[in-house]
């Protein structure tokens, strides 16, 4: 039976070998029991996964509009909303489920690629050839012979010199990559990991250019991390302080004197560099800080949606409904009233701030069962939903 | 592309027959493009650009913002792929009609089973519970392969690797049955 375990476990057996497998078990009272243990073992994985995320589409809209929720429709968002802390339990539980979110990034980064491409403009096409190749290839306009053999000769000169510089840099950042934004500027960095970093104006990232397992990147500036789940810590380095993480979002502002984070969701856990023992950990919604070799500041509470503002995301934790209709208001300059009713209750979740007021209500409505009155000219009231 | 204007859009969705007929045909080569860079040259790219184009016409009312089409293509794309890997690979290995649910070993396994398969479960290295776990989400090894970023060959000596463990439980178990019978 040893033999043919490969094609059980690896191939899709039409009916006839299946009914010749049948037979060939029914000889075989150990092999029997051993496939039959083999798939119960795999129907009970699989089952353990629907038990943690029952709605499997759940972790495509996370995964498409974690990072960018102007991709998700309001109703979509709001379904986040009111799944996110199953889905993080499930993206604990099962790092699995980790690696299906990097693939289903690497699958819109994929369709955007494949869209781009269609965007671009063709190349106005020349005459035909007899052999068929095609005309944007070719060189426009050739040089005649002796000014060619000058040109190349510099051409080939200044590539020897470029080419030395070049492993000079290889040599010295071999295994690193460095992104630096200037000033105005942001960057979204995709790590080898699968992670996410948006870096602020004027800041720079150093980050290992291959997954070999350590994650750990060197931030000076203000960056925002999504780490997504994975089985070493992800951790930050700044000037004065360690930033050890397993899976969330927050965000580090890093000077040569300080370090503070404030925290969006999931844990993390921050030290002094010096002395990696002084350290606290922080909950979502929390801050804290590091000020030269002293121990971090005991976490408070932090508005989260303020200080990660500059990313284009407010990032709301157990906000209060009326707070975070404030916050509206300001932003998009009309008046947002709620109902008494709702004013307590809290949101937590990413809003986009570029997305029109409208939808944000429309979601935030839905998230909340409650209804959008009014309009832009005298401004918009949350209500209950009337049944 | 002028298909994929929001004015062109807004006409699609209010009715106008060429400009949704033009939206779709643009539509479609991206959504080609998409789906052979996901899974390669194969007949079930002609699916997959079908059944997508036919969520994008049958939903496209739904879309809010009409400046937000390629957001929603995207996703319907990918929902499209997802239903493709949960579809087509999940159960081929098991000796039941793969079309058919997994079944709920908590419905059919014997009491005896059961205790087996939470000693099985103790047995499985984290790495071989991540691929099995994939696999049980339908991906096929060699996407398993680039997930975990090894090579296909390395993933299935994984999947090998936890059958024996599991067969050596086994025979544990009926050794220990023999002790405790003797």
């Amino acid at each position: 039976m040893t033999n043919s375990y490969d094609a059980i476990l690896f191939e899709a057996l039409d009916p006839a070998e299946q009914d010749a497998l049948r037979r060939a078990l029914g000889d075989d009272a150990d092999a029997a029991e051993a496939l039959a243990l083999w798939a119960a073992l795999r129907a009970r994985l699989g089952a353990d996964l629907r038990r943690d995320l029952p709605d499997a589409d759940l972790l495509v809209l996370w995964a498409l509009g974690g990072d960018d929720p102007g991709v998700l429709a309001p109703e979509e968002e709001a379904r986040l909303i009111a799944a996110r802390p199953s889905i993080e339990a499930a993206l604990a539980a099962h790092p699995a489920l980790g690696d299906v979110v990097r693939r289903l990034r690497a699958d819109r980064d994929a369709f955007e690629a494949a869209w781009d491409e269609a965007a671009e403009p063709k190349p106005a096409a020349g005459p035909k050839t007899s052999a068929g190749s095609r005309a944007g290839d070719r060189e426009p306009v050739r040089a005649s012979g002796a000014r060619r053999w000058a040109w190349r000769s510099a051409v080939a000169l200044a590539a020897v010199a470029f080419a030395a510089v070049l492993v000079f840099i290889l040599r010295r950042d071999a295994g690193f990559e460095t992104y630096e934004t200037a000033a105005g500027e942001t960057e979204t960095v995709t790590l080898a990991d699968g992670s996410t970093v948006l870096l602020a104006p004027s800041s720079r990232l150093r980050a290992e250019a291959k997954d070999d397992g350590a994650r750990r990147v060197r931030l000076t500036g203000e960056a925002l991390f999504e780490v997504v789940p994975g089985g070493e810590p992800f951790v930050v380095e700044t000037a004065t302080a360690l930033t050890t993480v397993l899976g969330t979002t927050f965000g580090v502002s890093a000077s040569e004197i300080e370090t503070e984070v404030t925290l969006a969701s999931g844990a993390v856990r921050l030290a002094t560099r010096l002395e990696p023992a002084q350290s606290v950990r922080l909950e979502p919604g929390q801050r804290s800080r590091v000020v030269g070799a002293q121990p971090p500041e005991p976490p408070t509470r932090a508005d989260v949606a303020e200080a990660l503002g500059w990313t284009g995301t407010w990032y709301f934790q157990a906000t209060p409904l009326e707070a975070l209709a404030e916050r509206l208001s300001a932003h998009y300059g009309v008046r947002i009233a709620v109902d008494p009713a709702l004013a307590a209750d809290r949101v937590t979740g990413p809003f986009s701030s570029a997305r029109p007021i409208a939808e944000t209500l429309r979601a935030l409505a839905v998230a909340l069962d409650a209804e959008v009155e009014g309009g832009t000219a005298g401004g918009y009231r949350l209500v209950p939903r009337t049944p | 592309m002028q298909a994929f204007d929001s004015e062109a859009v807004l006409r699609a969705q209010a009715g106008d027959e060429g400009a949704r007929a033009r939206l779709l045909a643009d539509l479609e080569p991206i959504l080609r493009r998409f789906f052979l860079s996901r899974i390669g040259s194969r007949p079930d790219v002609d699916d997959l650009v079908q059944n997508t184009l036919v969520r994008v016409h049958t939903s496209l009312e739904a879309l809010q913002n009409p400046a937000r089409l390629k957001a929603f293509a995207m996703k319907g794309a990918v929902f499209e792929l997802q239903d493709f890997y949960r579809g087509r690979y999940s159960g081929r290995e098991y000796l039941y009609d793969p079309d058919q649910p997994p079944h709920d070993p908590a419905d059919t396994a014997s009491a005896g089973l059961r205790v087996d398969i939470e000693r099985a479960l103790e047995v499985l290295t984290p790495k071989a519970r991540r691929i099995i776990e994939l696999r049980e989400m339908g991906y096929p090894y060699k996407d398993i392969a680039e997930m975990v970023e090894t090579t296909e060959a390395a993933v299935k000596m994984q999947v090998k690797r936890a059958f024996e463990r599991l067969r050596g439980v086994l025979t544990l178990l009926v050794l220990c049955h023999v002790c405790f019978a003797t």
